[in-house]
């Protein structure tokens, strides 16, 4: 679905991700993991189109789609959410999904029931009127991935979509995520909720300053001494 | 906590009233002096409507759409007095080449953001003037062209403020009704995403490059059409007033304190600011010309501090609240 081949972005002197390969097939839920500042996010937008790599190719769904703007890439069927949300503000949530909507379909009526239906899959629907910027935090997560799902995406890459929910809201969350692989969804998530990750995912990839170091299974990589040492640390093996 | 979408004042309700209103005068009044602020107003709210279209639902301030304004009024005029012909098909030709120049300042605008892109269109207005000022074999220089007055239709010239008030009306429907097309339709939603926010916009497949342009070139069209108008009814072409600053900013003005980016802002802006001029000029008389910009610019302070969205959702916002808590 989608592949990443030798992927490297400098910023100036410095090398935020560093020949980065690897692939993920359709239908799965692969989690990306790594401590703050190991390079996630600027995967995520390189994947997504916001950066330009230095080196390497991406291809989705056997298409090379390196240097492609944002907007291709979303209209190829790869949609993203922001670690930051970026809510339409001062519209109401049904118009930011609508927004969204507007992508996959042209007509009104069919946006409005498309939009409809995202906004109950999401659970949002109770607000829909509510101004985006009066939403709380676990609301605009939601709000996030409603308004992707509203371009009828292939693949999905999920930015700590989980960050800062409060249990009820997480399980809620993983339910969706699960509910949306069933649908037949890829998706690619960074978390930093491990509890999600191992529950949630098929493989999972360890970033650690701009390099891949562990890809495999949840439970092979958080057996990973590597891993423990860089980022889940001694307790939590013990733990 | 959360609060509530906020009640604007929906339904063409109002603009209806006010259309009607204007017809009224037109066939009934015999007031010279007020038809003629019908017109006056009709034709400044049609501007501020097309104004909206860049500033208000593209989100591009622009402070130069006089540019634009006097390249519809010195393409029909120069038309008209060099090769004789009508200034309807001026008019149209002026706005097809202000729409043109319009793809133009939208291509800079994805470069400029923000207070960048206004000053690039201030630039460009000024570059215009001072071409139009100097070039004196082809515009007639500062001193400006008088226009032919032959009445007939053929010619857009008519004696009677009747006809005039017609085609104000006509033209300021026709814009108003771009508007609440664009309030609801795709595009008018990709415009919104990208104004709240760009990058968000375009994660979520927006071509925002394309929607500035088209936006940009569309309200330079439709502004374009206004200046042919201006002129035909003023009876005068002045570069120092078509291609002016201060024209730039009355357009922008009077958008902003109706409310950006809704249909009938604009519109209700252009009502309060041109009565506002008029009262202002018969009032304080000429010898303090100047003053009603010192008006102008409290006033801009105050929409942009108190009803930071405009009049049009201000006021309602306003109305609720003190209906809500009712002061004992």
């Amino acid at each position: 679905m989608l592949d990443v081949r030798n992927v490297t972005k400098r910023f100036g002197g410095l090398i935020a991700v560093e020949s980065v390969s690897f692939s993920v097939t359709a239908g799965q839920i692969v989690g990306l993991i790594g401590p703050n500042g190991a390079g996630k996010t600027t995967l995520f937008n390189l994947i997504a189109g916001a950066l330009q790599p230095n080196e390497g190719r991406i291809a989705f769904s056997g298409k090379d789609i390196t240097g492609w703007a944002p907007h291709g890439i979303c209209r190829m069927g790869l949609a993203r959410t922001f670690q930051i949300t970026k809510p339409f503000r001062r519209l109401s949530v049904l118009k930011n999904v609508m927004i969204g909507a507007f992508t996959s379909v042209h007509e009104r009526c069919r946006a409005t029931e498309l939009t409809m239906g995202i906004l109950n899959e999401t659970g949002l629907t109770a607000w829909r009127d509510t101004l985006a910027s009066s939403l709380p935090v676990g609301l605009r997560k939601r709000l996030e991935i409603a308004r992707a799902l509203a371009t009828k995406p292939r693949m999905l890459l999920l930015d700590e979509v989980m960050n800062g929910l409060n249990p009820t809201e997480l399980r809620e969350m993983m339910h969706l995520i699960r509910r949306l692989q069933a649908s037949g969804l890829t998706i690619l998530l960074i978390e930093h909720v491990m509890k999600a990750v191992m529950e949630l995912c098929h493989s999972v990839m360890v970033l650690h300053h701009g390099q891949l170091i562990v890809t495999g299974s949840p439970a092979e990589v958080c057996a990973d001494r590597r891993v423990i040492e860089v980022y889940l640390g001694e307790e939590y093996l013990l733990g | 906590m959360i609060r509530r979408y906020p009640n604007e004042l929906r339904g063409h309700l109002w603009p209806g009233i006010l259309f009607l209103g204007a017809l009224i005068v037109a066939t009934a009044s015999s007031n010279l002096f007020l038809q003629d602020a019908v017109i006056v107003i009709l034709l400044w709210a049609a501007i501020a409507s097309a104004w909206n279209i860049s500033g208000g639902f593209a989100g591009q301030l622009s402070l130069g759409h006089a540019a634009f304004f006097g390249l519809g009024a010195y393409t029909s005029t120069l038309m008209n007095v060099h090769l004789g012909l009508s200034p309807w098909v001026g008019m149209l030709c002026g706005a097809v080449l202000a729409a043109v120049v319009g793809v133009f300042i939208g291509l800079a605008s994805t470069r400029l953001r923000g207070p960048y892109f206004a000053m690039a269109t201030i630039a460009f207005a000024a570059a215009l003037q001072v071409v139009a000022g100097r070039w004196y074999s082809l515009t007639g220089g500062n001193e400006g062209i008088p226009i032919p007055f032959k009445v007939g239709f053929e010619n857009f010239m008519f004696s009677s403020k009747f006809s005039w008030n017609i085609i104000a009306l006509v033209y300021v429907i026709a814009v108003y009704s771009i508007a609440v097309w664009i309030e609801h339709s795709r595009f008018g939603f990709q415009l919104a995403g990208m104004r709240e926010n760009e990058s968000a916009a375009e994660a979520l497949g927006i071509h925002t490059r394309w929607l500035k342009i088209a936006a940009i070139s569309l309200s330079a069209f439709m502004t374009a059409l206004g200046g042919t108008f201006y002129v035909q009814y003023a009876g005068f072409l002045d570069p120092g007033y078509v291609l002016s600053f201060s024209l730039s900013i009355k357009f922008a003005l009077m958008c902003i304190i109706g409310g950006m980016a809704t249909p009938f802002g604009p519109i209700l802006g252009a009502l309060l600011v041109t009565v506002l001029e008029m009262y202002l000029r018969a009032h304080l008389g000429g010898g303090s010309s100047g003053l009603y910009l010192i008006v102008y610019g409290v006033l801009l302070i105050l929409v942009v501090r108190l009803m930071p969205e405009g009049l049009i959702i201000g006021v309602p916002k306003l109305w609720q609240r003190m209906r809500a808590s009712p002061v004992a």
